[in-house]
C-alpha cells in the first residue's frame, strides 16, 4: 500500500508542476512561439471536409455503397419485394459458399433483437439452423470463449455517413462492441434515415439537439468504422482482417 | 541489415548511405505514400483544412492549462481515473503500480509514439509483465528486436522476405512471401493474446476536453480490441494531444489519416470516455488516463511552443528528401525521426550530446512546412535550434571561427571583393593541374574527405560579367520574407545595390 501512496502523492506533485509551469510560461511576455499564425483566434464552425450534392435518402445510400466498395467493403440495397431478413439470410449463404472451411454456420453473433428490429429475423434464421447468439458478460470466461469461436456478427448503427461510408457505433444495453470486432465478418444493418451525408453533418445535428454529452458519455466508447480491418505494413501491401473483421457488408433498408 | 542506433551521428549516416536496401525500400515506400496523400488532399480544400486545423492546435496549446483541468474534470464524471506524470519514469511508475496491483501478467498495447518516447515495455517487463505490441508492424519488430523507423509505418525498413523468415522462426509459419498469409499467421497469434490479456495500454491522439474523451486512430482494429476487451485499460497521453471539442477531434482525425496514410478516413477512430456501464456485455471495467509531460512543458519554456502542436501524422518525413535517403533509423535512438524529429529530439532530451546534430541534418528545403497540415515552420524552427545550439557552445572552436570569419566577410561586399580576389589567387598553386582539391590539409580535410572541393575562379564573378557581353537579367531585390527575419538590414541592403 505504501507505493500507492508514493505514485499517488507524485501525480498530485507532477499536476501542480505541469500546470504552474505551463502557465507561467504562457504569461510571460516573450511569445513560446516561434512562428505564431493566429495568437489563439479561432473561428466559430468548421467546414466540411466532404461535400456532397443531393442529400435524399436514395442518393446517400448509393453514395455509401460505392465508398464502401471502394474501401475494401461490400453493400446491398433492400429492394421493394425483398424483406430485410431474406437479404441478411443471403449474405450469410454467400459467406458459407465462399468460407475456406465450408462448415455449416449455425451462430451468429447479435446485437438483441429488440435493437435491431427486423421483422421476421428470429424465424427465418432459425428455419436454417441458425442461432443468434447476444453476449452478456464478456469478462465471463464461457461467454469469451463462445463468442470468439463465432465468425459472423451482426449490428445496427448509431449513424452512417456517406462521403466516406463510415458508420458509428455504440455500445450500450444488448449492443456490444464484440460484435462488430471479433467475427471474421461483419453485417451491418442501416435504416435508410440514418443516412447522413457526412460525419459532419451528423455531429451538428447532434450539437444541434444538445445529445453530444449522451452519445459519447453515456456509451463509454463510441467507435467510428469505416470498412473492414486493414493493413499495410507488410511493404505497403494491403491485407485485409489484420485483428478486426475481413469483411464489412452493409444491408441498407428502407424503415419500416 | 540494420543500423546501429547508438551509434555516432555521422557514422550512422554514412551506414544508411551505404545500405542501399533501405534506401530502396524507404524511397519506394515514402513515393507511394506521398503518391495516395497528395490524392486524399487534392479531394477536399487542402488550405482550409490546414487554416482550420492549425487554428484549433494553437488555440489548444495557448489554452492547455485550462484545457488540461476541464478534460481532468471531465474524465473522472465519466469514471475515469486521472494521473499525471512530470517524467517517463514517473509515468512507468503509475502504470507498473497499476499492473502490480491488479496482477497483470500480459498487457497487450497499441501502437503508440508516447510509449515508445518513455520506454515503457522496457520498464514493464522489469517487474515481470509480458507486453505484446498488436500493431501488425510494431509487433513484427518486437518480433526482430528492433525499433520503429517511421512513426505511421514502423518496419518499412524491412523487406517481405525478412518478414516471413521472421515468422517462419518466431510463429511456425510455412515458408511464404503472400503479405496476406502472413497476416493471417500473426492474426492467429495475437487473437490469443488479445483475449488472454489482463490489461491493455494505448497512446492517445486526440482527447477531448468538453466530454473527457480519448481517442485512438487505428486501421487494423488493435485500437478498438486493446480499449474494449481486458479488464483494464490504461491511455498513455501526452500533455499536449488536447482538442476543445469533439468537432475538433473530427477534423483533425480527417487531416492525420489524409495526411498520414491517404485514407479519406482510417477504419476504426475509438472514443473512449469511461470504462463500461454495469449493464454493458463488454468494455473494461477500469480506465486509467496518464496525463505525460515528459519535457513537453521544457519545449513549451524554450519558445518552441509550434512543436507542441504536432499530430504525428508523419507528413514531414514522407516529403523529407533527408529522411528519404537515410530512413529513420540513421536519425538515432529517438521515438520521432524526421524534420518533426530533429527538433523534438534535441528538445526533449536534457543530455544536450542526443540530437544536437539533428537539426543540422537538414537542407532547409521547406517541403516540410509546405506538407504539415498544422502548418508548423519547421526549417525556420530547424534554424532556430541551429542558432540556439551553436549558442550552447556545441560546435567546435574552429567550426564557430570559421562561421564568424565568414559572417565578417560577407558584411561589406569590398571584403567580399578582397577575399574572392585572394580565393582566386589558389588557382595559382601549382600543386595540381586538376580543377578540384580533394585533399587539403588538417583542418580543411573535414570538407575534402567526404566531398570534392572546385578550385576558385582565378576570375572573380564580378570581373567575368563586366566583360561578358550577354544581355541577363539583373537580380538584385531580396525576397522581403528575409527582411521580415532579420536576415538582411537595410543599410547594407542599400550598399549591395549601389
Amino acid at each position: 500500500m505504501k507505493t500507492k501512496t508514493t505514485t499517488q502523492f507524485s501525480s498530485k506533485a507532477a499536476r501542480k508542476k505541469i500546470l504552474e509551469t505551463l502557465e507561467r510560461t504562457l504569461k510571460k511576455t516573450k511569445d513560446p512561439f516561434k512562428a505564431p499564425e493566429t495568437m489563439g483566434i479561432r473561428r466559430a464552425h468548421l467546414t466540411p471536409l466532404t461535400k456532397v450534392s443531393g442529400i435524399s435518402p436514395e442518393k446517400l445510400a448509393t453514395l455509401f455503397g460505392k465508398q464502401l466498395d471502394s474501401v475494401s467493403g461490400s453493400h446491398h440495397i433492400v429492394q421493394q419485394g425483398e424483406t430485410l431478413a431474406e437479404a441478411i439470410l443471403e449474405h450469410i449463404a454467400r459467406l458459407q459458399k465462399n468460407a475456406r472451411s465450408p462448415n455449416r454456420v449455425q451462430k451468429v453473433l447479435s446485437w438483441n433483437l429488440k435493437i435491431l428490429n427486423v421483422t421476421g429475423l428470429l424465424e427465418t434464421l432459425n428455419e436454417n439452423h441458425i442461432k443468434l447468439v447476444v453476449p452478456q458478460d464478456l469478462h465471463d470466461d464461457m461467454c469469451r470463449i463462445e463468442a470468439s469461436s463465432i465468425s459472423i456478427g451482426i449490428t445496427g448503427v448509431e449513424a452512417a455517413m456517406a462521403s466516406t461510408a463510415t458508420v458509428s457505433l455504440s455500445n450500450g444495453p444488448g449492443m456490444s462492441r464484440v460484435a462488430s470486432l471479433l467475427p471474421l465478418h461483419h453485417i451491418l444493418l442501416i435504416a435508410q434515415d440514418q443516412l447522413y451525408p457526412n460525419v459532419e453533418a451528423w455531429f451538428e445535428e447532434l450539437r444541434n439537439q444538445n445529445r453530444i454529452e449522451e452519445v459519447l458519455c453515456d456509451n463509454s466508447q463510441l467507435s467510428l468504422v469505416t470498412g473492414p480491418s486493414k493493413s499495410a505494413d507488410i511493404e505497403l501491401t494491403l491485407t485485409l482482417g489484420v485483428h478486426g473483421p475481413r469483411t464489412v457488408h452493409a444491408i441498407i433498408y428502407k424503415n419500416p | 541489415m540494420t543500423i546501429d542506433i547508438d551509434a555516432p551521428y555521422k557514422s550512422r549516416i554514412r551506414e544508411a548511405l551505404s545500405d542501399s536496401g533501405v534506401r530502396k525500400a524507404v524511397d519506394r515506400a515514402m513515393g507511394q505514400l506521398a503518391q495516395r496523400r497528395e490524392r486524399a488532399l487534392d479531394a477536399i480544400d487542402n488550405d482550409t483544412m490546414r487554416d482550420e486545423a492549425r487554428e484549433i492546435r494553437e488555440h489548444a496549446v495557448r489554452n492547455l492549462p485550462a484545457l488540461l483541468v476541464e478534460l481532468e474534470t471531465n474524465l473522472i464524471r465519466n469514471g475515469c481515473e486521472v494521473h499525471w506524470a512530470r517524467t517517463g519514469d514517473e509515468a512507468n511508475d503509475i502504470l507498473k503500480e497499476i499492473a502490480r496491483t491488479r496482477k497483470v501478467k500480459t498487457a497487450i498495447k497499441s501502437k503508440s509514439m508516447v510509449t515508445e518516447e518513455i520506454h515503457l515495455n522496457t520498464s514493464l517487463e522489469e517487474i515481470g509483465v509480458k507486453v505484446v505490441e498488436t500493431d501488425l508492424g510494431e509487433y513484427i519488430i518486437q518480433l526482430a528486436n528492433e525499433p520503429p523507423s517511421h512513426i505511421v509505418a514502423p518496419v518499412i525498413h524491412k523487406r517481405v522476405e525478412e518478414i516471413s523468415e521472421l515468422f517462419q522462426n518466431e510463429l511456425g509459419m510455412e515458408p511464404t512471401l503472400d503479405p496476406s498469409i502472413m497476416c493471417d499467421a500473426a492474426r492467429k497469434e495475437l487473437r490469443k493474446h488479445f483475449l488472454a490479456a489482463d490489461m491493455g495500454i494505448s497512446g492517445c491522439n486526440f482527447a477531448i476536453a468538453e466530454t473527457g474523451t480519448v481517442c485512438i486512430i487505428t486501421n487494423e482494429g488493435n485500437g478498438r480490441m486493446v480499449s474494449s476487451l481486458p479488464p483494464v485499460h490504461v491511455v498513455v497521453a501526452g500533455i499536449e494531444k488536447i482538442v476543445p471539442k469533439v468537432e475538433d477531434a473530427i477534423l483533425l482525425w480527417q487531416a492525420t489519416t489524409r495526411n498520414a496514410t491517404g485514407q479519406d478516413a482510417s477504419v476504426y477512430f475509438s472514443m473512449t470516455s469511461g470504462p463500461k456501464k454495469s449493464d454493458h456485455a463488454d468494455g473494461p471495467k477500469e480506465v486509467h488516463v496518464i496525463l505525460v509531460d515528459n519535457a513537453r512543458t521544457n519545449v513549451m519554456e524554450k519558445g518552441y511552443a509550434d512543436a507542441l502542436m504536432c499530430i504525428r501524422c508523419g507528413a514531414c518525413m514522407d516529403v523529407c528528401p533527408v529522411y528519404r535517403e537515410i530512413g529513420g533509423h540513421a536519425y538515432g535512438r529517438t521515438a520521432y525521426p524526421g524534420p518533426i524529429g530533429s527538433i523534438l529530439t534535441p528538445l526533449m532530451n536534457e543530455n544536450i550530446d542526443i540530437g544536437k546534430d539533428l537539426p543540422f541534418a537538414s537542407s532547409l528545403c521547406g517541403a516540410c512546412k509546405d506538407a504539415c497540415p498544422v502548418k508548423i515552420d519547421l526549417p525556420r524552427l530547424l534554424l532556430e535550434l541551429r542558432n540556439d545550439l551553436s549558442k550552447e557552445k556545441i560546435t567546435s572552436p574552429f567550426q564557430r571561427f570559421l562561421v564568424k570569419s565568414f559572417a565578417w566577410i560577407l558584411k561589406r561586399p569590398k571584403r567580399y571583393l578582397i577575399a574572392t580576389k585572394i580565393a582566386g589567387l589558389t588557382q595559382k598553386f601549382p600543386v595540381r593541374s586538376t580543377q578540384t582539391f580533394s585533399n587539403l590539409p588538417s583542418p580543411f580535410n573535414h570538407w575534402t574527405k567526404s566531398r570534392v572541393l572546385q578550385k576558385p575562379s582565378s576570375k572573380t564573378f564580378k570581373e567575368i560579367w563586366k566583360n561578358s557581353s550577354a544581355d541577363l537579367p539583373v537580380w538584385n531585390t531580396p525576397s522581403p520574407e528575409w527582411k521580415d527575419r532579420g536576415f538582411i538590414n537595410d543599410d547594407e541592403n542599400q550598399e549591395s545595390n549601389r
